[in-house]
């Protein structure tokens, strides 16, 4: 609460500030402005243009305009996001006049973020989806790129699992590299802004990437302090980004003040969170009855042997719900308080943000603190300066999970017969069961913390030398540094004999700086030729610090960093660089770029722009430094047509087409060098020196030639809009990480090789069903299709390229993430054995790895979102159901898990029980056994029984969120003197329409490299499923 | 203002030009990682450097302290494996794929050591006289132990065929990143380990600190010519070793004491008396053994690596025998029981000893009839080291198939856990004598491994070994 008093006190400094600038006014013609449900709208412009007078609203909606003269006049009123309205006005004598505007989602002067600048909706010529923070911020998800999820078409995004701060996986039109990053370019407030989730993983993989998952660097981003998200999707829209724009650029708009008294708004939300589907696994007596039956099936007689020297009489007194030890009902909080206001000269917005989301999982929470100033001063009519600047610190407490342990043992090798506690005296001093997986002991006996603190700040100033000429220069910063903290104590360590605990701390500090200056000219020849050129250049550096890790490791070792700051004088730091530095080899890179932009406009009805950008980066190799990449696209608004306007129903009817190349630069760095390492003293205290990388000097971006065409519609005055696009996207020197042979002595090798292509259509369709006074119903619908194929790999059988671990496999002719496995016709009833079909189709009795095919794919045909939103008076009732149809899901835990009773020692999952156990059984799952080797013929290990057995159909349909919400009636809320109250009820993720039988079907892996977090789209191993939650909350404006 | 005005177009201007100028050196990041090429090759210290890696290759879990014994003595008769799953189950049901990752790991980490002496072979010029023989000793002994130790796993012994040409493993002798090698003949392969030891055994010094010596190349020889089943060889080189040679300490085999050696000795962190090739453990380091150690300790009662029942009660259950009470622990399994071999912590990782050398020397002996004294001499100094006063020795006249006999009863007892076992089980195979590990004969498919993936894919020359296990 401490927080909450300072945060309140400098508000009111800001707030004192920006109202003493606050401007006097004459009258003629006075008012207000108000939206479709009577509130004021701050800030909107009130012009008469043929006299050139003009003013802004104030706080409350109120304008002025003085000197005018008796007579009629044309006054237009204008605000972002809502039509513009001109209406003639008859002035006699102190005029008063109120203007209602009517919202503009779809108008054709709606501002549009665009790369560098706006761009109303007609002058558009890309693809790009917007999002409003609105619709972010009432989304309850673990960061606000997960609430982009069922929003846009042809924007797939899957929140990969229930982990609290862990990170979504979004695709923009399919998946166009290999290994290569996939992942959109984040940018905020115009700057690129750093979020691989590798980062700081280091060259030797320290840093982030542990225990299961991936921390997310976008998670301490605030979503209330969101205005719009503004997705770039073709090279039309994204090719002013050059090489980072193939994968789509997702553009992210902060709040800004707006003119007038200051308004604040509080939001508070508190929900309770489980886990959306839970798997169910083996009790004790299951689990040992299977054991013993898969000992017999073997052949063998008397007690099975138990694992980890568990006696039968000790087994069968136990039954240990790991599950339940590892899971709970967890309560999550949010505060948040911003408020807005401003003069003339002045305009503010500051924000402050706690936010406590603990996930389902016994000791994972992720904590959120965040504040922003956003800051703009008007010098004069030719120089204006805006700052923006946030700080924000992310607390999670981490767990292991997936294959790392934790929740993922309780899904794996924690065996029900297994006990949590023994008696030390008689289990070497330790009091835990130690000789088997035990997540309550790696839970009791961890204590680890990531602590992200991140400050983004950037600061512009636009200069306007002479009238339609905008100079804007700005340099940012956006800095991070993460403590990743962790204890082991001597129980979790040494198991027998405790003596050696370890504290480890993983510091890592990113530092990406970035400045760019652009120039802006708008002319005309006459009313009917219309320009806006722009050009720039911008140089970009990001720089990651970091320890490969500091370490105590030994009886001294008694605790975690944090808590015990004075444990780190005895720890031993190692670099991650050979010359004792902090920066890794892969650690930094930089872009420096020149780029421009030429928007033309004829007679409101063509539009056409064309763009290029060179790029020149450091992670290209010397023989490809600079790239170049143009790109032309078009627009024409035929319902500017006076045939198109005689129709009435017809609203808007505009036609786009597009070209152009842009490029992925989401690569290693320094990748194109080659590389002797050092290491000092590392044999016989002597340093060694050894080869550990080789050169390729050709290195260079991924090249993506894209084709967009679609058609943007509005019938019936905009009851019915919506947009179709077509999208044709090929990629050619797209990267591979090579496996070089092993007795070349060097481990693998990035070659730009691939070719692949993604060709797709989306359609949008938004309709207002019902608009009444005092009821009303719209639904926005969207759903985009992808069709993913490898062209090329550069003839290299697929198992050359690194990745892959999931059994999903580079194909040509293929799309990406392809699973290759062999294909399983069902059980021999005679004796239990499994029946496979081998390459042509025929049945064969033994597995063979010769006999794998292109058996399913982990990306979908088509995926999209239906919003339902209904309004009876102050009520609100809203749905978001997500799909996804055609992709398969590969689980490849699963073949553990069907088999865990051999001496895979797993637990066995529920629907494994349906198994042949005697000759005649008709059953959907073979035999079980003991020992591999008296398994199925032609199955070497259990880790190689890759089979369409654990292939599952991965489409469904989710209720991603609903929520009912409550609006205080106006005059209840003026008695409160609140200018707006909501009380709302959000569930998240409440229904799943699946045939999955093993938990949530909306997963992922997290993966250490690209390749396979582009390749395993739709795996899971081990993943804790998604978190079901119910949030209560409010709103308030005053 | 007008002030202002000039002051920002100053510096629009200025930062546009400086941009442009500035953007070559701007994208020039200096290296990080390391040191590039050229300067790797311009000091002796470096190539030292580039030397003393070859033994944290030597020395790493996938190779000495931990991968090779291992999967020896997963294919070996003397491990319970049955309770291992995945990549170590294949290799214990021996049917191995080209998925195993443990196997690839393992077969990849030699060709860094091979890879990395060619380096130095090929730079030989810049080293100094006073260094050029040892460093080219070096390589080639380290160049001779990677092949060595990768054909002895991935293909079938020697004395196969009578010609030896059956497909051994790629010979790599340049510095070359050339993908497509077709596999050499098993006799190309012993031929070339033979002329890099020999190379070894006449560059390199009587002592070299913890690096191998002369004696190194000698005792390694003795070790290949065994393998090979060529006895007089076998017999002169470890003969040499034991009359002439030294250990790692510089001391001579007269001079450690034998017989009354404790067993501890062995696998101890100060490093072995027996000790003629090793790898030492780095202090501060969280220990190059712990990898080994940790397959086959005995703390916490469950180890990989388990010990059939059968082998402890053979080697473990006569109480004179002073190996009993100190490498092997009962355990409160029903089905198996474990080693204390190799328990104690950061312990130094000896390779080539002593005992090794007189067990070769005692069966060459045997094999050959000739010298049999010398050979009964060193199974009865093993046999007085184990059993002390109580030993049973064996009388000077005994017969050459008695020496034999139990010249092979004390190596499974000496060499336990030290990955030898299986290698003698296919050289006796190969020499014609009836050789089985449980149950299967010595050159069935299994018995040897499936190269890994990574060798083959890039490499269309490559054949890979047949497949279908030992059923």
């Amino acid at each position: 609460m401490k927080v909450f008093y300072l945060m309140k006190h400098s508000l009111l400094v800001w707030l004192a500030l920006i109202t003493l600038t606050a401007n006097a006014q004459t009258s003629s013609l006075a008012g207000k402005v108000l939206d479709e449900t009577g509130q004021p709208l701050p800030g909107a412009s009130v012009q008469i243009k043929n006299l050139q007078k003009s003013t802004t609203t104030t706080g409350d909606g109120a304008y002025q305009l003085g000197g005018l003269s008796n007579g009629t006049v044309t006054v237009t009123v204008s605000y972002i996001g809502y039509q513009s309205h001109s209406q003639a006005v008859s002035i006699k004598g102190n005029t008063n006049l109120n203007f209602n505007l009517k919202p503009s989602a779809e108008s054709l002067n709606e501002v549009v973020v665009v790369g560098y600048g706006t761009q109303t909706r007609r002058e558009i010529t890309g693809s790009i989806a917007k999002v409003t923070g609105d619709q972010i911020a009432s989304t309850p998800a673990p960061s606000f790129e997960s609430a982009l999820a069922g929003r846009a078409a042809g924007v797939q995004v899957t929140t990969g699992s229930g982990i609290a701060g862990s990170s979504a996986q979004i695709r923009i039109r399919g998946i166009g590299s290999i290994s290569g990053g996939g992942e959109p370019l984040y940018v905020i407030d115009g700057i690129p802004m750093t979020s691989d989730i590798f980062s700081g993983a280091g060259a030797n993989g320290d840093g982030r990437v542990r225990a299961g998952f991936n921390q997310n660097p976008l998670a301490t981003l605030n979503p209330n302090d969101i205005e719009s998200v503004d997705i770039l999707k073709d090279a039309g829209a994204a090719g002013i980004y050059g090489s980072r724009g193939a994968n789509g650029v997702i553009l992210i708009t902060t709040k800004r003040g707006k003119a007038g008294a200051p308004k604040f708004n509080f939001s508070s939300k508190v929900g309770l969170s489980s886990a959306s589907n839970r798997p169910h696994y083996t009790n004790s007596e299951q689990w040992l009855q299977l054991r013993q039956e898969a000992w017999e099936n073997d052949g063998n007689t008397g007690l099975a042997p138990l694992p980890a020297n568990i006696t039968w009489e000790d087994a069968k007194k136990t039954n240990t719900d790991w599950w339940d030890l590892t899971t709970r009902e967890a309560v999550s909080q949010d505060y948040s308080l911003s408020v807005s206001g401003g003069g003339k000269k002045y305009k503010a917005f500051l924000s402050g943000a706690w936010n406590d989301n603990p996930s389902y999982i016994v000791g994972n929470s992720y904590k959120r603190l965040s504040t922003r100033g956003n800051l703009d001063y008007t010098f004069n009519d030719k120089l204006s300066v805006s700052l923006s600047s946030s700080w924000a610190q992310g607390d999670n407490q981490r767990v292991l999970a997936a294959w790392a342990g934790g929740i993922g043992d309780a899904m794996s090798s924690a065996l029900p017969i297994f006990p949590i506690y023994k008696d030390p005296a008689t289990n070497d001093g330790n009091p835990y069961f130690f000789n088997g997986a035990n997540p309550v002991r790696s839970e009791e006996n961890t204590d680890w913390r990531t602590l992200d603190t991140r400050w983004i700040s950037n600061v512009y100033l636009n200069y306007t030398p002479i009238k339609d000429l905008t100079i804007r220069v700005g340099g940012s910063l956006d800095y991070n540094d993460t403590q990743q903290d962790r204890y082991q104590s001597k129980y979790l360590i040494d198991g027998a004999k405790p003596i050696n605990g370890q504290s480890l701390r993983f510091p890592v500090w990113v530092t990406n700086y970035n400045t760019n200056a652009t120039a802006t000219y708008n002319f005309k020849f006459t009313d009917k030729h219309k320009f806006t050129a722009l050009a720039g250049v911008e140089y970009q550096r990001s720089v990651t610090k970091q320890y490969s890790r500091i370490e105590l490791f030994g009886p001294n070792a008694t605790g975690v960093f944090y808590k015990n700051p004075d444990l780190l004088d005895q720890a031993t730091k190692y670099y991650v660089n050979d010359k004792g530095g902090l920066i890794a080899p892969d650690g930094r890179w930089a872009f420096a770029s020149v780029f421009a932009r030429l928007n033309y406009t004829y007679n409101d009805k063509f539009v056409i722009q064309a763009l290029a950008r060179t790029d020149g980066s450091s992670r290209f190799g010397p023989n490809n430094k600079y790239g170049f990449f143009p790109a032309i696209s078009g627009a024409w608004i035929a319902s500017q047509e006076d045939f198109v306007k005689s129709m009435e129903w017809v609203s808007l009817l505009k036609f786009r087409a597009g070209y152009g190349i842009t490029g992925n630069a989401n690569i290693p760095s320094d990748k194109w060098r080659s590389y002797y390492k050092v290491d000092e003293g590392k044999y016989g205290n002597e340093p060694i020196i050894y080869p550990s990388q080789l050169a390729n000097p050709d290195l260079k971006w991924e090249d993506i030639r894209s084709i967009d065409l679609a058609l943007e519609y509005g019938f019936l005055n905009n009851r019915i809009t919506g947009e179709i696009s077509y999208y044709n996207k090929k990629t050619t020197d797209a990267l591979l990480n090579i496996n070089l042979p092993d007795h070349v002595g060097y481990e693998s090798q990035y070659r730009n090789l691939g070719k692949i292509r993604n060709q797709g259509f989306e359609l949008s369709l938004n309709t207002k069903n019902i608009v009444g006074k005092d009821f009303s119903w719209t639904t926005n619908f969207n759903i985009a299709t992808n069709n993913n194929k490898i062209l090329d790999v550069g003839g290299l059988p697929s198992e050359a390229i690194q990745g892959g671990t999931n059994d999903t496999r580079v194909i040509v002719g293929y799309p990406i993430g392809t699973n290759f496995l062999v294909r399983y016709a069902g059980v021999d009833p005679a004796d239990g054995n499994p029946i496979w079909l081998d390459k042509d189709g025929n049945q064969t009795k033994t597995y063979s790895p010769d006999n794998r095919v292109a058996a399913g794919k982990v990306t979908p045909d088509f995926s999209g979102g239906l919003t339902n939103t209904f309004n009876y008076k102050g009520f609100e009732f809203s749905t978001l159901f997500t799909f996804v149809k055609g992709q398969d899901l590969w689980d490849n835990s699963a073949k553990f898990q069907f088999q865990g009773a051999s001496t895979q020692n797993w637990v066995v999952r529920e629907d494994f029980f349906d198994r042949w156990r005697k000759p005649g059984d008709i059953a959907k799952y073979p035999r079980s056994y003991y020992n591999t080797a008296n398994g199925y013929p032609g199955v070497t290990a259990q880790y190689l029984f890759n089979s369409n057995m654990f292939l599952y159909d991965g489409s469904y349909i989710k209720l991603k969120q609903a929520t009912i919400a409550y609006t205080l009636p106006a005059e209840a809320m003026r008695k409160l003197k609140l200018s707006n109250v909501k009380f709302y009820l959000t569930g998240v993720n409440l229904l799943t329409f699946t045939k999955y039988p093993g938990g949530d079907p909306e997963v992922a892996r997290d993966y250490e490299n690209a390749t396979d977090r582009n390749l395993s789209a739709n795996v899971t191993y081990l993943t804790p499923p998604q978190q079901k939650s119910f949030i209560l909350g409010v709103n308030l404006n005053f | 203002m007008k002030t202002l005005n000039r002051y920002i177009f100053s510096f629009l201007t200025a930062t546009a030009v400086l941009g442009f100028q500035g953007c070559e050196k701007a994208l020039e990041l200096d290296p990080l990682g390391g040191i590039e090429k050229e300067e790797v090759f311009n000091s002796e210290a470096n190539i030292k450097s580039l030397l003393n890696s070859v033994y944290t290759v030597i020395g790493s879990d996938k190779w000495s302290n931990g991968r090779i014994p291992q999967f020896n003595d997963l294919l070996g008769d003397e491990f319970f494996g049955a309770q291992l799953g995945s990549t170590k189950g294949e290799i214990y049901n021996r049917n191995t794929s080209v998925f195993n990752d443990d196997i690839k790991g393992l077969h990849k980490e030699p060709y860094y050591a091979i890879q990395r002496s060619n380096q130095v072979l090929d730079n030989i010029g810049i080293v100094s006289a006073g260094f050029k023989d040892n460093a080219e000793g070096q390589a080639k002994f380290a160049r001779a132990l990677g092949h060595f130790d990768l054909v002895k796993l991935f293909a079938q012994p020697y004395n196969t065929n009578t010609d030896n040409a059956h497909a051994g493993i790629i010979l790599q002798l340049t510095v070359s990143v050339e993908s497509a090698v077709a596999r050499a003949t098993v006799k190309q392969v012993y031929d070339q380990i033979i002329l890099d030891l020999k190379d070894a055994e006449a560059k390199l010094p009587s002592q070299n600190g913890i690096y191998p010596t002369k004696w190194a190349a000698k005792a390694l020889l003795a070790r290949v010519y065994f393998q090979m089943n060529k006895f007089t060889e076998a017999y002169t080189y470890a003969n040499d070793v034991l009359t002439n040679g030294l250990n790692v300490r510089g001391q001579s085999y007269a001079q450690i004491g034998y017989t009354n050696l404790a067993y501890a000795d062995r696998f101890s962190v100060a490093g072995s008396k027996e000790s003629i090739f090793e790898v030492v453990n780095e202090a501060g380091l969280s220990g190059r053994s712990n990898s080994y150690r940790d397959l086959y300790k005995s703390e916490g009662s469950n180890p990989e690596m388990k010990l059939m029942n059968s082998i402890y009660t053979a080697n473990a259950t006569d109480v004179n025998d002073k190996r009993g009470a100190a490498w092997y622990a009962a355990g409160t399994s029903a089905d198996w029981k474990m080693l204390k071999k190799f328990d104690v912590q950061n312990f130094t990782t000896t390779l080539i000893h002593f005992t090794e050398m007189k067990l070769i020397r005692a069966e060459s002996a045997a094999e050959t009839g000739l010298n049999l004294p010398v050979g009964i001499a060193d199974l009865n100094d093993i046999k007085s080291r184990a059993f002390g006063a109580a030993a049973v020795l064996l009388p000077a006249n005994a017969s050459a198939s008695l020496l034999k006999d139990q010249v092979r009863v004390q190596r499974e007892k000496e060499m336990i856990g030290e990955g030898d076992r299986a290698q003698q089980i296919k050289r006796i195979g190969a020499k014609g004598e009836t050789s089985f590990s449980r149950g299967v004969v010595w050159n069935c498919n299994g018995m040897i491994l499936q190269f890994p993936g990574t060798e083959f894919n890039l490499n269309p020359l490559f054949v890979k070994n047949p497949e279908g296990g030992c059923n």
